[in-house]
């Protein structure tokens, strides 16, 4: 049984990061979260960041690989709720993160889902 | 002029990713003593946590110390965070400074980056004799 | 001898009488463990303490309540003993615990074998002044909000008109202004109109570059609009490419664009999706 608290809404996998990570309780949600992502087969998944205050490259990098993995592994994926002042700071960082799926909160992550679900299917 | 308190600066160790945590919310603490808001709290605090991370990554035993303490010039109040180590020092500081420079493998992404979320950032360094990087952020 | 000390005696009268005199600064003198010595008349209208109540007692009693707890007046002495003068501005406290906005200069006052002999201290109300620069201060962000106001079009929809130029101070706040506002309405699209920027050099590009990235990893999808001939024209000059980014050459056309992005949105959500599972 895992440690990070993830959530199932319908098809739906969501996980909540909050308060001030080390490195190394990043890397154990990332596991726990491919982990689960693999045992439930979940068709989406929302990684919630509403809860933090910092995201510095590292925890980026992290975000953007599991991001890649939970894809591998069949679901889509999609961040939510990154916070106006850690937008702007991981922009003037200047670390890539093009390649994740955002949305404003868990709503309209999960409307995301669906459209990328269905992107997916088209061009099948 | 500037002026500084250092009997009241936070000295931290920073010798394990652990150690990540304690310069993040030092810095915070600075950050909100000196009436920093949101968005430049954040800044320093992920610049400061890149420059720790810069000590455990290349710094000889990865140990280092960070020193953060307020700042005034007249009504203005500010942080400064000096980040140093006796690692090998860096050879080339202007190339250090350009986006995409590493020698470790990874995105050299830590210096320049740094550099745009503060103020000022001074780098002290010679090969073989360790580096300091000095940051200060003001409040508005 | 006798008539040189009465002479003595006297300038230092006339000199008392003369600092008496200043009423709107306070000139007092500390001891070197910087307690109060000496009080005048304009101290007593500053600080509202008779000479009783605070002959003896140390400066900190002046000093906010966080500020003493933190020793900042012993700070402040160290500094004037260290380099002869210490001039600065913050917050006092007279009696009653009414706090104002004080300019502070403190000296060191050597004895003839350079020790110390005690501080002179100078202190001037500088409230009304504050007041002024904040009032300047407030008046000035209120113009600039006024000029790049965030408008809520549609549900779910942001414009922001920007108009004059783009400085990298008025830029942050606008960028900063703009993200709140997306996290507060929870936008899902937002227009940038720059028909009222008269010029767009590298710097202001990079800004409005940054702005869409900001809102783009927070989630909101971003329109640029108002993109004249002779704006697309430099901007293909200075090799500015802006990616992914859409443009159109009104507001009223980056509008319909985001309704019909709406539309688009809902319609998807609409339809049943055939995958169960994956």
């Amino acid at each position: 049984m895992s440690e990070t608290p993830m959530v199932r809404i319908g098809d739906t996998l969501i996980v909540a990061l909050q308060g001030d990570l080390d490195d190394a309780t990043v890397i154990r949600i990332e596991e726990d979260v491919s982990a689960e992502v693999e045992r439930s087969s979940a068709a989406g998944t929302l990684i919630d960041v509403s809860g933090l205050a910092m995201v510095d490259s590292f925890i980026a990098r992290v975000l953007a690989r599991m991001a890649g993995m939970i894809r591998l592994l069949g679901s889509q994926v999609a961040v939510v709720g990154i916070q106006p002042a850690v937008a702007i700071t991981l922009v003037e960082l200047g670390v890539p993160m093009g390649q994740l799926d955002t949305a404003l909160n868990a709503e309209q992550g999960i409307a995301l889902l669906a459209r990328l679900r269905a992107d997916d299917g088209r061009l099948a | 002029m500037t002026v500084a308190w250092p009997e009241s600066a936070r000295v931290l160790a920073i010798t394990a990713e652990a150690d990540l945590i304690a310069v993040r919310q030092a810095l915070r603490a600075e950050a909100q003593s000196a009436g920093l808001g949101l968005v430049d709290e954040t800044k320093l605090v992920t610049a400061g946590s890149e420059l720790a991370r810069n000590i455990l990554t290349y710094a000889t035993d990865s140990r280092g110390v960070l020193r953060a303490e307020q700042i005034a010039d007249g009504p203005r109040r500010g942080v400064q965070a000096t980040f140093s180590d006796s690692g090998p020092g860096i050879v080339d500081i202007d190339a250090a400074m350009t986006d995409g420079y590493s020698t470790a493998g990874s995105l050299g992404l830590g210096l320049p980056g740094s550099r745009r979320l503060v103020d000022e950032l001074t780098i002290t360094s010679e090969a073989g004799r360790g580096t300091t990087v000095m940051i200060v952020k003001w409040a508005r | 001898m006798a008539g040189e000390e009465a002479a003595g005696t006297q300038e230092l009268r006339d000199l008392k009488a003369m600092i008496d005199s200043i009423t709107d600064y306070e000139i007092i003198k500390l001891t070197p463990d910087g307690n109060v010595a000496s009080w005048t008349r304009g101290a007593e209208l500053l600080k509202g303490y008779s000479a009783e109540d605070v002959i003896g007692r140390h400066v900190s009693i002046f000093y906010t309540d966080e500020d003493a707890a933190t020793g900042l007046a012993e700070r402040e002495l160290q500094t004037a003993r260290d380099t002869g003068r210490f001039e600065f501005e913050g917050w006092r406290v007279r009696k009653g615990g009414e706090r104002f906005w004080a300019s502070v200069i403190l000296a060191p006052i050597m004895d003839s074998h350079g020790g110390l002999e005690g501080y002179v201290k100078v202190t001037r109300d500088l409230t009304e002044r504050r007041e002024q620069e904040l009032r300047l201060e407030r008046q000035r962000e209120e113009i600039m909000e006024l000029s790049t106001p965030v408008i809520q079009v549609w549900d779910g929809v942001l414009a922001l008109p920007i108009i004059g130029t783009l400085d990298s101070m008025r830029a942050a706040r606008l960028t900063q202004g703009l993200l709140e506002r997306i996290a507060a309405s929870q936008a899902q699209i937002v227009i940038l109109d720059i028909s009222g920027v008269p010029t767009i050099d590298t710097q202001v590009a990079q800004h409005l570059l940054k702005t869409v990235q900001a809102a783009n990893l927070m989630g909101t999808i971003s329109i640029l609009s108002g993109v004249r001939p002779e704006t697309a024209q430099a901007m293909v000059h200075l090799g500015i490419d802006i990616g992914q980014l859409k443009s159109r050459n009104t507001l009223r056309d980056a509008l319909q664009l985001a309704l019909q992005m709406l539309r688009d949105r809902s319609d998807a959500a609409v339809l049943p999706t055939l995958s169960a599972g994956r």
